[in-house]
């Protein structure tokens, strides 16, 4: 307890010295994880990079990290994942010919629930 | 032998089930049949309760010749556990279901409703029957391992040795239990055309099975949030749609049976309602328990019983659905018709349980269709969820506040939505914008009805749910989009400070420690935490925990609570000899969604009390108030 106490003032400076990171840096990392989140474990069963411990999920995301320090922006990277570990990495599909139903289907289910109750209703009060 | 009298009276159960079902459907309606019915009905729950409790004490006396058992539990796990340990796998979790619907087959027998008595009872039994049936062929937990019996069980799964796991599958089996009995009363009425008469008895069950499966979704995100040490609540794992959609549903259900005097289109709806939430629950165990789709939850998956769980389904839902299609137009009353903003929170409602549904099923759909391999996952669901909850919010403020003409406070709640955002714009602005928003607009509604007390408003149980929605809209919404969080290399006596949305807070690495325990061993870091750089407020201690008896590793983080925010920290990896990836998190308002979704459970219960349905009916006095065919 008591070396603890006497530490304290040490490491308080050390402290300070590492700690303000620059602003710009910052924003890398907070990118790099949110990238990092839209795509999948490619090791794990269902749990995006950020989240996973595996192996392969830490080397990713470093590189992640490196590839947004060479200017590269968020699109190219995953794009660059898609094409390594195939359309299954990302956790949000593009809208491609194959996803038009899941992208269009919510909208469309908003107006059709919708209408078909309204529809109902009008029915149900002429009846 | 606890087991094979385990195994006999399951047997016997579900014959009695058949039986129960087989008198009451088929035999003519004597007093003899009937009182042979309920005998039936009661020595099935016995049966049942019977078989349930041996199961237990085949775990309690560590017989490891049970495969179940062996599998599952281990002679050093606590009391406790082992009794958790019976439904904390496949087949134990079903036969835990069974035991419910065994209960409420003593409900709807001593129901005063005949039609309760017979045609509910009935349907119920030939579920329960059938789901019996599953058991026995597909997923029975008395099964022996002779004569190579271990010596010591494998152990309950690691993650599931925990608090949390005590309550949360009962709760969630309960309200699945509950969507069968709201199943065979919707069925009976579709078989009897007398709706007004279940109608208390549909929302009394409709409540129960929303009370449990919100009390059930709730705990289940808190467990994600405090022990799986990932640091989200919701991940939109197939799993917990699976949770999550028939609650959705049972929600719109209970929004169909606000009106004391349905309309026939309510009516209607409400029937469809309980049959697909029921629908909805088997085809998500199917899901999960099958393993055809990939989930971080699922602890057992098997295509045998995928199948036949399937085929349950399929007998159940499409005679079901039939009979709907063949009855429900013959249904004639006169209620009023529902309000319009009533209907689109309904429509709102299927709307978002349908999305999920097909994002949780798409990677199946793509991958047989032969479309390719591709992953629906977390930002997928929240960009579609999020805007039809702020839809819904718009819906249920609008309607309440517009009744009191102060229509246009919609317009500076709106900017002033905008300009929050604007201020704070989070790491998302528009989920920022679509949350405050929405959550604002709500509790801006509740104030409204506040003042106005003598109009009419929703009951007190409503309001409740409604502000409980709210808030937990804002903690849901400030605890993601205000987040700090970092993932750093710590070592001892190492530090950072971070600058969350109420000031900075440093984290200091003292040392790191090894815990024996009974069950595992555990490296556990001793990390303080300090408001600015001097005070100390307390010292976190998460831990990676390996357990003896398979090697399994599992983080337990550390959280301190607060009204304002959380800290979190999980330790995670060894780098290099003393150096620990670990990951902070300051959460915002994440205390807020917990009290959220603990009033729910206060509004349940006071809408489920019957003190509402006495006071009497004032409005259209006149009209035929009920339900019956031409």
């Amino acid at each position: 307890m008591n070396s603890r106490h006497r530490l304290a003032p040490l490491l308080a400076i050390a402290l300070l010295l590492s700690l303000p990171l620059a602003g710009a840096e910052q924003d890398l990392i907070r990118l790099s994880n949110d990238i990092a989140k839209e795509l999948r474990c490619p090791a794990a069963i269902n749990q995006n990079l950020f989240e996973s411990e595996a192996p392969i999920a830490a080397e990713l995301k470093a590189q992640i990290y490196q590839k947004l320090q060479q200017g590269e922006d968020r699109e190219q990277i995953i794009n660059f994942m898609v094409q390594r570990y195939g359309e299954r990495i990302r956790y949000q599909p593009p809208l491609t010919p194959a996803t038009v139903v899941l992208w269009t289907a919510p909208a469309l289910l908003v107006l059709g629930c919708g209408g078909l109750l309204l529809l109902g209703r009008r029915q149900g009060d002429n009846r | 032998m606890a087991a094979e009298m385990g195994h006999l009276l399951l047997i016997l159960a579900m014959a009695m089930m058949w039986g129960t079902a087989f008198c009451v459907m088929w035999l003519p309606p004597t007093p003899t049949h009937f009182r042979l019915s309920q005998l039936l009905a009661d020595s099935a729950t016995l049966a049942v309760f019977a078989s349930y409790l041996l199961l237990s004490y085949c775990f309690i006396t560590d017989d490891f010749s049970v495969r179940y058992v062996a599998d599952n539990s281990n002679s050093q796990l606590p009391l406790l556990y082992k009794v958790a340990a019976v439904w904390g796998s496949h087949e134990g979790s079903l036969l835990l279901w069974l035991l419910i619907l065994g209960g409420l087959l003593q409900y709807f027998r001593r129901s005063s409703l005949v039609l309760l008595q017979r045609q509910g009872l009935g349907i119920l039994a030939a579920f329960a029957g059938a789901f019996a049936l599953v058991m026995l062929l597909s997923a029975n937990p008395f099964v022996r391992l002779l004569p190579a019996v271990p010596p010591e069980g494998r152990d309950l799964n690691p993650i599931l040795q925990d608090i949390g796991l005590i309550l949360h599958p009962p709760l969630l089996f309960a309200g699945y239990a509950l969507l069968g009995a709201l199943f065979a009363i919707c069925v009976a009425i579709l078989l009897d055309g007398r709706f007004h008469q279940a109608w208390r008895a549909l929302r009394h069950l409709s409540l129960l099975s929303w009370l449990f499966l919100s009390a059930g979704n709730v705990l289940g995100a808190w467990w994600a949030y405090s022990e799986l040490g990932w640091g989200g609540w919701w991940f939109w794992d197939p799993v917990e749609n699976a949770a999550f959609i028939p609650w959705l549903l049972t929600t719109a259900l209970l929004h169909c049976l606000l009106p004391k005097q349905p309309s026939p289109q309510l009516a209607r709806l409400s029937l469809l309602l309980g049959i697909i939430a029921f629908g909805s629950c088997l085809l998500g165990t199917f899901l999960v328990r099958s393993g055809i789709v990939q989930s971080v939850h699922a602890f057992t998956s098997n295509a045998e019983r995928g199948s036949l769980l399937l085929l349950l389904m399929a007998l159940m839902l499409l005679p079901a659905l039939w009979l709907y299609g063949k009855r429900s137009t013959q249904l004639k009353c006169y209620g009023e018709p529902a309000a319009i903003a009533l209907l689109l929170g309904i429509a709102l409602l299927l709307a978002a349980s349908f999305s999920i549904l097909l994002g949780t099923l798409y990677p199946l759909l793509c991958e047989l269709s032969g479309l390719g391999t591709l992953s629906v996952g977390a930002p997928y669901f929240n960009m579609i969820f999020v805007p039809l909850l702020l839809l819904m919010a718009v819906l249920m403020s609008w309607s309440f506040i517009r009744r009191h003409g102060n229509g246009w406070l919609m317009l500076p709640w709106l900017l002033l939505s905008g300009l929050w955002v604007l201020l704070f714009p989070g790491h998302s602005p528009v989920f920022t914008f679509l949350g405050i928003a929405a959550a604002s607009g709500l509790l801006l509604a509740e104030t409204q009805l506040w003042f106005y007390p003598q109009a009419r408003h929703p009951a007190l149980a409503a309001r409740i749910a409604h502000v409980a929605v709210a808030i937990a809209i804002l903690g849901g919404t400030c605890s993601s989009q205000y987040e700090t969080e970092a993932l750093l290399r710590m070592s001892a006596d190492q530090g950072r400070t971070l600058h969350g949305s109420f000031g900075s807070y440093s984290f200091v690495y003292r040392n790191t420690q090894t815990l024996e325990q009974r069950a595992y061993h555990a490296i556990a870091a001793d990390i303080e935490l300090y408001r600015g750089q001097a005070q100390l407020i307390t010292t976190l201690q998460p831990q990676r925990q390996t357990f003896r008896s398979n090697g399994m590793e599992v983080t337990e983080a550390a959280v301190y609570h607060g009204w304002l925010q959380d800290f979190y920290v999980s330790l995670g990896q060894e780098l290099e000899p003393g150096v620990y990836l670990v990951r902070i998190s300051i959460k915002p308002l994440i205390s807020w969604l917990w009290l959220g979704g603990l009033l729910l459970l206060p509004a349940a219960l006071l809408a489920y009390c019957p003190r509402r349905y006495r006071r009497p009916i004032t409005h259209h006095k006149n009209v035929n108030q009920g339900v019956v065919y031409e």
